[in-house]
């Protein structure tokens, strides 16, 4: 691996994936075009990754997969978020939100004089 | 259950074993999504034959992948209705994702929050609740009132977030920024031990520039707040503003407080302020006491260090100013005063040591 890969936790993947599908059902290719280019090339998801995730995520019953075709005229696995997972993606979302304000904070905390 | 024609199952994909169906399936999905990948790869320049391979090497282990997608596949159809006991969303593995790009050099792009309040991160991500809390008591037309964020670009480590400040750039907002009323610093999260012995107590205690207070419009509910003379590099003037539950507290809101000393770890300080009921600063934790952030400094020349990061900064926006311009600005100001090009190896210019 790169020395400058980014360590990530699963649960924090499957909730990009997640809120990426908030923004219309994907395949998992137009899922990491997304992600890249949201992050401005910063999560470069591997892909195997994200197909572990989207199986998770599916057998949570947190997303819906069907065959679909693409512009291309190619077959491809749509996946769509349902109302549990979007409920999912709310309770994640608030949870990262503290969980990096804290360490932030901390970390931010300056050494005693 | 009626027995479903031949011809129909074939049509269907009924005659296949529902476990071969659900490998098939994911063999098929990993396909597609190579070809996608090799076809992305092409339209950017690279030979067909170097682009399937290059995609299916992007893609990682195809056969781990295949193997943990299958088993997953077949577990779900062979198993079906059966929850696994362990919720595997709550396996924390740390899984490492493909590098960063990285950016040459350093820039910093601002942004400001949306709003006091919220958690630093939660406005930087871009999460708002919605829901969102009254703003903190006494602060004037909180809706103009922002915690300064930054992302800073460094070679060799990508992005990162900003939320703390050397006293550095405070200054350089204070004096040169002309798109904002006005700039102060703070540290919102001190604990001190107030008092002697075995009366000693912990106590919030928030370290501020003398312009929080102005630029938060709060007034005192007693006395005065602390000046720009007690608040000057590279020592401030050991004086305290206290909040009002302590003053009530602690001091039976006795008015002969005004004046007083009080020991916060150890050292003697005169309170000069009581601050109003249920004050607590541009954040909602509750708070004690109010010391000048000069107090705090440390080592030669920590007012001019750039690796001395551990104030968070609030601005007053000016009214109507967009906040773009606003951020731009700041950028602006801060690239143009930092002084180095060069970065050492382990620094970054933001964080603390």
């Amino acid at each position: 691996m790169a020395n400058d890969a980014v360590l990530i936790l699963r649960g924090t993947l499957d909730a990009l994936v997640l809120k990426t599908l908030t923004w219309g059902p994907m395949h998992g290719f137009e899922i990491t075009t997304w992600l890249e280019d949201r992050s401005n090339g910063r999560l470069d998801v591997e892909d195997s990754a994200l197909y572990q995730a989207l199986r998770r995520l599916e057998d949570r019953g947190l997303i819906q997969g069907e065959w679909g075709v693409t512009d291309n005229n190619r077959k491809a696995r749509y996946y769509k978020v349902n109302a549990q997972g979007r409920a999912h993606l709310r309770a994640e979302t608030q949870r990262w939100a503290t969980y990096a304000e804290t360490v932030t904070d901390i970390l931010g905390t300056p050494v005693k004089a | 259950m009626a027995r479903i024609r031949d011809d129909v199952r074939r049509l269907f994909r009924l005659d296949l074993d529902r476990k071969e169906f659900a490998v098939r399936d994911v063999d098929e999905e990993i396909e597609s999504h190579i070809a996608a990948r090799t076809e992305q790869l092409v339209a950017r320049g690279l030979p067909l034959e170097q682009a399937r391979l290059e995609a299916r090497r992007m893609f990682g282990n195809v056969d781990t992948a295949r193997a943990t997608l299958g088993d997953t596949a077949t577990r779900t159809v062979s198993k079906a209705g059966w929850r696994d006991r362990f919720d595997t969303l709550a396996d924390d593995l740390v899984y490492v994702v493909r590098s960063l790009r990285r950016s040459p050099g350093f820039t910093a792009t601002v942004i400001l929050s949306f709003a006091l309040g919220i958690g630093a991160n939660a406005a930087m991500f871009g999460i708002v609740n919605r829901l969102m809390l009254r703003g903190p008591e006494h602060v004037v037309d909180v809706a103009n009132v922002r915690r300064l964020h930054a992302r800073a670009f460094l070679t060799g480590f990508g992005d990162s977030p900003v939320s703390f400040f050397g006293y550095v750039s405070y200054a350089i907002l204070r004096d040169q920024a002309h798109t904002i009323d006005r700039a102060a610093g703070y540290v919102g999260r001190g604990v001190y031990k107030l008092g002697k012995r075995a009366d000693a107590r912990d106590i919030a205690v928030t370290l501020a520039t003398w312009d929080y207070f102005p630029l938060l419009g709060v007034r005192p509910a007693l006395g005065r707040f602390y000046t720009a003379d007690e608040d000057r590099p590279p020592n401030g003037t050991p004086v305290v503003v206290i909040g009002y539950s302590l003053w009530k507290n602690d001091f039976a809101g006795d008015t002969a407080t005004l004046g007083s000393s009080i020991e916060l770890n150890g050292k003697p300080y005169t309170v000069i302020g009581v601050a109003p009921e249920n004050f607590t600063g541009p954040e909602l934790a509750a708070m004690d006491a109010w010391l000048p952030l000069t107090l705090s400094g440390g080592e030669a020349n920590w007012w001019t260090s750039w690796n001395m990061n551990w104030m968070g900064i609030i601005v007053r926006l000016k009214p109507g100013v967009n906040t773009t311009v606003v951020a731009d600005e700041i950028t602006v100001l801060q690239q143009r005063n930092y002084p180095g090009t060069a970065l050492n190896p382990i620094g970054k210019a933001h964080f603390a040591d």
